[in-house]
């Protein structure tokens, strides 16, 4: 059954999208369109298998590559279009078939392009979009994508996050780049190499503008590589005839877990807990000492009601066991004094004094010079 | 000093000790005082011991030991006639040994112990007392009815301190299944003090208890009439209800701010506890910052402070039905120093030193030394507004006392001083028909009644002065024309005088008059809107350190402006974001890409597409298990708050103000609809905590039923 879901990323953002179809395992194609943009991403069994902005795809992108870079001359990719048509198959197939480029060389490079144009995507704050499963996937003709949706937007948040600080410290015109000292092994640094071969071929230094065409790679991935092997010392950036380096922060999250700073939070904790209980004893006895019998408003009729009955209560006691009670706890069985009771309504406890003939309820901290009336 | 030396040295050792202590007892004022008839109670024990010292035999009999009946008429004999104490315990004793041989012949005796004992009601009632413990039903109620004649010809209207006694013998009665004593005990709770509907309300609880609905009905009424006919009882109940009142809608915010901040605790404080050392677990950190409050609350910052901050640091995160709710509780907090300022206008007529408590007091009490010597202090630094009427107090003080021309003179005074008080001019009728005077009396009291039907007090005296001229049916046809709750009034009196006196005594013959329901209520409202009234920290109950209350309404108008303003701004920039798998907050510094290092650290490594798509299920299905088990925990402890935690609904709202009003009234003080000195006065107690019951079990069904529900899916997964 056909099912869509849309609506405008400034609501729902195209990770918590990607998200949602990752947990339904959902198959279709989602639709972004923003002013005449517009993007499609296949997804099969909640996993990218196609993307296409504005008519880029890996197909096209790395024919583009092909062609500028030199690899490819205009009448190779005439007949190798031809070719594809007649066969009906893509075009990167017709190119490995041709060797422009080897079979290892191709799943490298589309999992490189699709992974740069996903993540081109997440910069799109603004637009709608439409996720149909009534066109399968299998109906755009793939070439063979397979992208974690979860890894991708993960990486797509990262890009998000780091490219501004790339942008700032190589997106300035006039940045060129050249190679400083070549790698001892090309093979040990992965498809990102390129950057350094194409720089080896010119002879001269590069503007990153120009070395964009020379790479299928999107921006952050050359800019992030660049970046790193400046810092590695493979290449020289430079700047109005300066040389500079990329002083990139690095940020290192070493996690141990050390057990003296969750004990020194313990303590803190212990510590805030004992410094006000300190200052709630200090106010209370402050309050206590001021203590009076209230006279004013309800409270002062309430603690004379409260004087009645706790007074009743001693009384009480008195008279049916033939002796004072020896303090008001002792008032709680026989008589029906609760320990709320024996609270004041200021919350002031009241206190209790009973000297064989008498015996005399106050409010508390009144009890040390009532103790010292009585020797 | 020589005197009380002299005095002194007659005193064996014990006494000296107790008179040092009373001094020292007198000078202290944080000393609970005893009212009179507790101090009379506790000298009649005394008294006692003597008797019993004189005459163990009678003694005996009173306290319901074994007795040597050849001795009791020698011991009676033996008696000195100049302690008259002794010689009422000797009759109250003879008439029980006599009520107990022989029903009904004890009666004179006792009726001899009461006269004897006329003066002293502490003798009286330790009396009482004996005879409830160990006397026959007809015996106590004959002692009783003789309390209540020295009673009322002193001039006491209740005795609260008596009636709430035997309301708790009453209640110890009934748990020992002596119903017909426990009923006796309060039938003559309620007539010793018939001014409180209390004594009345257990009466209409205990009958509702054995489905007597005849008794019900008629004790319901009674309570019903003593709320409407004395002012008092509605200031205290009016007071009440506008305390639990305003304690709900306080306890209803206050839940409500929690539930949001223990909601958005993490976002509120992450990037505090980002500062703490990193290397220590999270949790650890944010439960560290929770003591933060806490740790305020115990050191004594008030509620009113901790509700503002509460709604700054929710409010960024909070959605746009929670912040209307969050200004709505903003500004009630606001307000409230004008609730408590309405409480406090009424509450000011309670206050001791108060011109209106007192002549209630003096209307209600006997005299008594402390009374006059209140009556005096007041006096002492009245306003000339003041004056009039505690003039008038000490005017029917000196009558109580038997001193008529004197009162005379003094109430002439009063009215002198405010001619149009309406309370004066009745008193002054008052003393004029006690000397004889009626037709002055009469002439006053008409003009003060001038056509008005509700003034009970006033149409009483009217009737006895037309009654004393000897026109006998005027107070048939006054009563005829009398409003309901007058006729009331004086039916009571009526009744009361019946029943105890053969001759009215002075006290008897007329009603001192009282500041009608009607008059009360005026004089509060008008007194609140000329904002006579102040507020303290007392008043508001909010906490030792705290905004002082002239502030808090223009603060909470300027934190309201400043919270609309802080949220309309956009933020600069996204500073916290959630977990994309697990819902956990993250920050910049802690955050891997979408992940929160927890899921990053969990799925490190893990680069097979399938394998990694179902540990992202399984940390799904955790988070949504915490979430789950957090709310209904909140709904365990306070049943509500986890349901408007996932989601705010009209329910939910529901519930936790059903909450609040029963934790506002079972949390709050004793004696809380009524002011008195029993704990039988938690009218619906056993209602309120019913209900909280019924919540905490709701909340705990649907704590077992939502586990259920994650050990039965959890079994599935299995
Ligand atoms: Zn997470
Ligand atoms: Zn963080």
């Amino acid at each position: 059954m056909a099912q869509a879901l849309n609506g405008q990323l400034r609501d729902f953002s195209l990770p918590d999208v990607l998200q949602f179809i990752l947990q339904q395992r959902k198959s279709g194609r989602l639709t972004l369109t923003f002013h005449h943009q517009k993007a499609e991403v296949g997804i099969s069994r909640g996993n990218v298998s196609h993307v296409d902005i504005d008519g880029r795809n890996v197909e096209t992108v790395l024919r583009d590559w092909l062609l500028s870079s030199g690899r490819m001359s205009q009448e190779d990719l005439a007949g190798v279009e031809s070719v594809s048509r007649s066969m009906d198959r893509s075009i990167l197939e017709t190119l490995v078939a041709k060797k422009f480029i080897s079979a290892e060389e191709r799943a490298e490079w589309i999992q490189i392009v699709a992974e740069d144009l996903i993540c081109d995507l997440f910069q799109w704050q603004e637009g709608a979009y439409e996720f149909n499963t009534d066109l399968p996937a299998s109906a755009m003709r793939g070439v063979g994508i397979n992208l974690s949706t979860e890894m991708i937007t993960m990486e797509g948040m990262r890009r998000l996050d780091e490219w501004p600080r790339l942008r700032d410290r190589l997106g300035s015109p006039g940045v060129q780049v050249s190679l400083a000292q070549a790698p001892t092994s090309y093979a040990d640094l992965g498809p990102e190499a390129l950057i350094l071969r194409q720089l080896e071929q010119a002879s001269a230094p590069v503007t990153l503008d120009d070395l964009e065409h020379r790479v299928p790679f999107g921006k952050f991935r050359l800019y992030d590589t660049i970046v790193a092997y400046a810092d590695e010392g493979y290449l020289t950036l430079r700047q109005d005839g300066k040389t500079f380096d990329s002083k990139l922060p690095l940020r290192t999250d070493a996690e141990p877990n050390k057990s003296s700073s969750t004990a020194l939070l313990l303590a803190m904790g212990a510590g805030m807990m004992v410094l006000a209980l300190v200052v709630n004893w200090m106010i209370s006895a402050a309050i206590g000492h001021l203590a009076m019998v209230p006279e004013r408003g309800f409270i002062g009729a309430e603690t004379r009601f409260e004087a009645i009955k706790l007074h009743n209560a001693v009384q009480r006691f008195r008279y049916l066991t033939g002796d004072w009670p020896n303090s008001l706890d002792k008032l709680q069985s026989g008589t029906s004094v609760t320990r709320g009771e024996r609270n004041s309504s200021m919350g002031v406890e009241y206190g209790y004094g009973n000297w064989g003939t008498g015996y005399e309820i106050w409010l508390r901290e009144r009890s040390s010079e009532s103790r010292k009336a009585n020797p | 000093m020589v005197s009380k030396k002299l005095r002194l040295s007659r005193l064996d050792l014990t006494k000296v000790g107790g008179l040092i202590l009373a001094l020292a007892a007198a000078s202290v004022s944080s000393t609970l005082p005893r009212t009179p008839l507790q101090a009379g109670f506790q000298e009649a024990q005394e008294k006692f011991k003597a008797f019993r010292v004189q005459a163990p035999d009678l003694a005996a009999i009173l306290t319901g030991k074994p007795v040597q009946a050849d001795r009791i008429q020698a011991e009676f004999y033996a008696l000195s006639v100049s302690d008259k104490a002794g010689v009422a315990f000797g009759n109250a004793a003879l008439g029980l040994w006599n009520e107990k041989l022989r029903p009904g012949s004890g009666d004179p005796w006792i009726r001899e112990s009461s006269r004897l004992s006329e003066t002293d009601l502490g003798v009286q009632w330790l009396l009482v007392l004996e005879q409830l413990q160990n006397g026959t039903k007809s015996s106590f109620q004959l002692q009783c009815q003789g309390l209540e004649a020295s009673m009322l010809s002193q001039g006491w209207m209740r005795l609260p301190e008596a009636a709430s006694w035997l309301l708790t013998s009453a209640g110890e009665a009934a748990s020992a299944q002596q119903t017909a004593k426990a009923e006796v005990a309060r039938a003559m709770a309620s007539r010793l003090d018939p001014v409180s509907p209390v004594p009345e309300w257990a009466q209409t609880k205990a009958s509702a208890l054995n489905f007597d609905l005849g008794g019900t009905y008629a004790h319901g009424l009674e309570v019903y009439n003593r709320i409407l006919a004395y002012s008092a009882n509605q200031q205290i109940l009016a007071f009440n209800l506008l305390r639990l009142l305003r304690y709900t809608l306080a306890l209803t915010c206050l839940l409500l701010l929690l539930t949001w901040v223990i909601r958005y605790w993490p976002y509120i404080v992450h990037e505090l506890a980002e500062r703490l050392p990193r290397d220590s677990s999270l949790q650890l950190r944010y439960s560290l910052l929770a003591l933060i409050p806490v740790a305020l609350m115990v050191a004594g910052l008030g509620l009113v402070s901790l509700c503002f901050l509460a709604a700054v640091v929710v409010w960024r995160k909070a959605t746009k039905l929670e912040r209307t709710l969050i200004s709505f509780i903003v500004l009630f907090v606001g307000v409230q120093p004008y609730l408590t300022g309405l409480e406090s206008t009424i509450s000011s007529h309670f206050d001791q030193a108060g011109t209106e408590s007192v002549y209630q007091r003096v209307v209600q009490e006997g005299w008594s030394d402390d009374l006059q010597d209140r009556v005096e202090k007041s006096l002492g630094r009245a306003t000339s507004d003041e004056r009039a009427l505690l003039t008038l107090s000490k005017a029917i003080l000196l009558r109580k006392q038997g001193n008529y021309l004197q009162a005379l003179d003094v109430v002439r005074e009063a009215h002198r001083l405010n001619p149009s008080d309406s309370r004066i001019s009745t008193s002054l009728g008052n003393q004029l028909f006690l000397i004889g005077q009626y037709d002055t009396a009469t002439k006053i009291y008409q003009t003060v009644q001038a056509g008005d039907w509700s003034n009970g007090p006033l149409l009483f005296n009217l009737g006895q002065s037309i009654t004393w001229r000897g026109r006998t049916d005027s107070m048939t046809n006054l009563i005829a024309n009398a409003s309901a709750i007058a006729r009331y009034r004086i039916d009571v009196v009526a009744r009361q005088n019946s029943n105890a006196f053969q001759i009215l005594p002075p006290n008897r013959l007329v009603m001192d008059p009282e500041m009608s329901p009607a008059q009360m209520w005026t004089a509060i409202y008008e007194n609140f809107l000329a904002h006579r009234w102040t507020v303290d920290r007392w008043d508001l109950q909010t906490g030792l350190i705290d905004l002082p209350p002239q502030v808090i309404f223009p603060f909470s108008l300027a934190l309201w402006g400043f919270l609309l303003w802080w949220g309309s701004r956009q933020a600069r920039r996204k500073t916290l974001f959630e977990c994309r798998t697990c819902g956990r907050v993250m920050c910049r510094v802690c955050r891997k890409g979408i992940h929160c290092g927890n899921c990053f650290r969990r799925l490190s490594g893990i680069e097979e597409v399938e394998l990694r798509n179902q540990l992202l299920d399984r940390i799904l299905r955790e988070s949504d298990g915490r979430r789950k088990l957090m709310r209904l925990t909140m709904d365990l402890a306070l049943p509500g708050t986890g349901r408007l935690m996932t989601k705010p609904s009209f329910g939910a709202f529901c519930q936790i103000f059903l909450l609040g009003v029963c934790l506002a009234y079972s949390l709050n003080l004793p004696n809380f609809l009524s002011l008195y000195p029993v704990s039988e006065t938690l009218v619906g107690q056993e209602l309120a905590i019913g209900i909280l019951v019924f919540l905490y079990t709701v909340g705990g069904i649907q704590l077992v039923r939502g586990l259920g529900k994650e050990a039965r899916t959890a079994m599935k997964e299995a």
